[in-house]
């Protein structure tokens, strides 16, 4: 499964344009990072481009994002784990990150899809790559914002790409 | 050094400001609501509004909307209004988690400034 979104110049806020300079293209099976200064605009990316995109895009795939400064998503998942028959479960992100996995495979489980999973300035990278690993890589593509190289992440080709500001209103991703 | 949230809290809350990168807003209004929640002086708002500018390179003012900046410079704020408030002694977790790589080494030379000064800053990182 390929997901493409075309070059071109998208309006990510108001004040905020980015200028995709070639196609931004994954596939299942691979693991793309996005590197940029703080304030360059990647988690805008993320959330004002790839994710609308893959909502108005139907491909079939499931999608997991694990929101950067995870409190207010970790509240309302919580909160749904509460109501929906597992209180109590959610003490930690990484207890977060199991449970949006155990949701996951329990989707899988009734119809195979393809998974993108995204992530933000992740800080339990162990549980993400483990959650991973039992869905199989092969099936899933990863994509996830962090300034550091992820030691756990030497054994795979990590496909890199930058989002940098030209000037305060327009930034570009390569 | 290495421990959970949880632990970091139990050990320093009594005595410590404690600033998580991954939580960095407070209010999540504008900066004079959240400077205020630190028991800044408006002078110490005011250097720390500049030594912002000097470090990332953006303009904030007192009714900048929190929700208008990435998370990382949430966290820069946080560090910043930290630094310049009163407290004495300060525990930042995952400091470098969030910056880049040239704002996580100002950062560095300014909290060794503080440090000099006299502030107890602890660095701790959570497993």
């Amino acid at each position: 499964m390929i997901w493409t979104i075309p070059s071109g110049k998208y309006k990510l806020w108001n004040s905020l344009e980015l200028s995709l300079e070639t196609d931004f293209s994954v596939s299942t099976g691979e693991v793309h990072q996005i590197k940029g200064m703080n304030g360059s605009g990647k988690s805008s990316f993320l959330k004002q481009l790839l994710l609308p995109y893959l909502r108005t895009n139907p491909g079939g795939q499931y999608v997991m994002y694990i929101e950067q400064q995870v409190q207010s998503q970790m509240d309302a998942i919580t909160a749904y784990s509460d109501l929906h028959r597992h209180p109590g479960q959610i003490q930690s992100t990484a207890d977060l990150l199991k449970y949006q996995f155990f949701l996951l495979k329990e989707s899988l489980a009734m119809q195979t899809r393809p998974c993108i999973i995204i992530a933000d300035e992740c800080s339990n990278m162990n549980e993400l790559l483990e959650g991973i690993q039992q869905l199989g890589f092969d099936n899933t593509c990863l994509i996830f914002v962090a300034h550091q190289q992820i030691e756990l992440l030497t054994k795979y080709n990590v496909f890199t790409h930058y989002v940098t500001k030209v000037n305060p209103e327009v930034a570009k991703l390569d | 050094m290495s421990v959970t949230l949880d632990k970091i809290i139990e050990q320093f809350a009594d005595d410590f400001l404690i600033c998580d990168v991954h939580n960095p807003i407070i209010c999540n209004t504008v900066v004079n609501e959240e400077a205020a929640l630190y028991n800044l002086s408006e002078e110490s708002i005011n250097e720390c509004l500049t030594v912002y500018k000097n470090i990332t390179g953006e303009t904030l003012t007192l009714n900048t909307e929190l929700s208008t900046l990435s998370g990382g410079q949430k966290v820069a704020l946080m560090l910043l209004l930290a630094l310049y408030s009163p407290a004495q002694k300060i525990v930042i977790i995952d400091f470098k988690f969030t910056l880049d790589a040239a704002k996580a080494e100002e950062f560095t030379r300014l909290i060794q400034s503080f440090r000099h000064k006299g502030k107890e800053i602890k660095l701790m990182d959570t497993i």
